[in-house]
């Protein structure tokens, strides 16, 4: 897969399990928000950060995801440490 | 307190009730007068020494709050979020018009999130500190159910939590009393929740030796005032009353169920969970919310009682009732149908109290065969068939372990 089509996939994972677990609707989460404006907050955020380690082995350091990125950004973030795993 | 007139009443306006005996007025007020209890065995309480419960059958908090909401609350928190609602709703109020700086919410709960709780420290304990979620802690603080029906209500005068144990629920409805009384707020909700049936807790109730055994009859299980009752049967809950000073409720024609007329609490200062043995801070709390109320004991026809069905709460409570009002009024415990729903009780049963007196109707004790014959005083308990009678004063007694006694006094609207 191409660097690209990688993050589009897990774009789709991290957006697909913020929605299975916290009950947001998908296309609010694509749509560009910022977590703030999606009422996601620091507290959720510790949640999905519990949630990438258990379900994707993926460690994030506290307060690495902000409560004002977008889907898009907190991506990066995460597939930044996905390459490093 | 002595010689205070009446008319100190505040008006019940809006009733919420998510209970074992339904979700809604309706369902819960059929229920409790048929007599049939909601106990059953309990599937999440498989192979505990005790397995049966009272839970509200049926209650989808996803349904009922959407999962953007619901998967944040404990379950004590979410009953009351949906029994708040129903009850501003009932009252023909509306968050979205009304002046939330005037607006006040009190709601007795004893143990908060303790099924969450539980749930966490098993993962604290069997994986590392990374595992414990950051929610644990709002989930599970008892406070937070004012806090989240605040936000869910837009209301901004006082929010509270009153911590009673069983006397918690009658605790915030007294408070909210004074609250209009004094001009603090103008709509107050007011009430108590519990959901506490979580292994631990229930094993802990169990070793104090509070729970029936009955586990093979779960329906028989709680029986107040019976001669064969053995204990309570854990339930779980939320009731939330809409109060205004009667005037308001006047002024804007709305229905009033009852009115809260007075209310009083003592302290035993006696034992941690046992209640005095002549339950003489009972009958005090009762003569002197009687008295705020300005009503004579021989006026009070009906007492919704405390009624556990543990062997040492209905007898000190039948003395204390008969030491007040003697042998006249018509005394019935709803716990036989709904179990115990601890913190929640008093305002379930203040809802209920407020339902006789607006319906005309007093329920029965549930699975009362017969009368324990050592309780050595008259009582006119309600047993059987539900009671068709126009009632004007009734009382809802509550008692909580750390020797917290609270009464309250209704007259029909």
């Amino acid at each position: 897969m191409t660097a690209l089509s990688v993050e589009f996939s897990l774009k789709h994972k991290v957006s697909g399990l913020i929605s299975e677990k916290f009950g947001l609707d998908e296309a609010e989460l694509l749509s560009g928000a910022t977590f703030d404006e999606l009422d996601i907050d620091s507290l959720i955020l510790v949640e999905l950060s519990l949630i990438l380690r258990k379900e994707m082995g993926i460690v994030l350091v506290e307060g690495e995801l902000k409560s004002s990125f977008t889907l898009d950004e907190a991506v990066a973030v995460i597939s930044a440490k996905a390459d490093q795993a | 307190m002595s010689g205070v007139a009446r008319g100190r009443g505040v008006a019940v306006t809006g009733i919420g009730l998510v209970t074992p005996a339904g979700i809604g007025v309706d369902e819960n007020w059929r229920r409790v007068l048929s007599g049939v209890s909601a106990a059953t065995t309990d599937p999440e309480l498989r192979g505990e020494r005790v397995d049966i419960s009272c839970r509200v059958p049926g209650f989808d908090a996803t349904a009922e709050l959407g999962r953007r909401n619901a998967w944040k609350l404990d379950r004590f928190a979410q009953l009351a979020i949906v029994s708040a609602r129903q009850a501003v709703k009932d009252a023909g109020l509306d968050c979205g018009s009304w002046d939330g700086t005037r607006v006040g919410v009190v709601i007795g709960n004893s143990l908060g999130g303790v099924a969450t709780l539980e749930k966490q420290l098993r993962t604290y304990f069997e994986g590392t500190p990374d595992d414990v979620s950051a929610l644990m802690i709002p989930m599970g603080m008892v406070n937070m159910v004012a806090g989240y029906v605040a936000m869910d209500q837009k209301i901004h005068g006082p929010s509270l939590v009153t911590a009673t144990a069983c006397a918690s629920g009658a605790s915030a409805i007294g408070t909210a009393r004074e609250w209009l009384l004094s001009g603090l707020c103008d709509v107050v909700l007011a009430g108590g929740t519990e959901s506490a049936i979580s292994p631990g807790t229930l094993n802990g109730l169990s070793r104090m030796g509070a729970l029936s055994a009955r586990t093979d009859d779960p329906a028989a299980a709680s029986r107040p005032f019976a001669h064969d009752r053995d204990g309570f049967v854990a339930g779980e809950g939320a009731a939330i009353l809409v109060l205004e000073r009667c005037e308001d409720a006047t002024a804007r024609n709305a229905r009033r169920y009852a009115d809260i007329a007075g209310f009083s609490a003592t302290s035993d200062a006696h034992h941690a969970t046992a209640p005095h043995p002549q339950g003489a801070g009972l009958a005090r709390a009762l003569r002197d919310a009687l008295s705020d109320a300005g009503v004579l004991p021989d006026e009070v026809e009906h007492v919704n009682a405390h009624g556990t069905s543990t062997p040492m709460n209905d007898l000190t409570e039948a003395r204390a009732l008969h030491s007040v009002l003697g042998d006249r009024a018509a005394v019935t415990s709803t716990k036989g149908v709904t179990g115990h729903t601890l913190a929640a009780a008093g305002a379930v049963e203040a809802a209920y109290t407020a339902l006789a007196l607006h319906h005309g109707a007093l329920p029965p004790t549930a699975n009362v065969d017969s009368l324990d014959p050592s309780i050595d005083v008259d009582i006119d308990v309600v047993t059987g068939r539900a009671r068709q009678k126009r009632i004007q004063v009734a009382a809802s007694t509550s008692l909580g372990f750390g020797g917290h006694n609270a009464a309250l006094v209704l007259t029909a609207a």
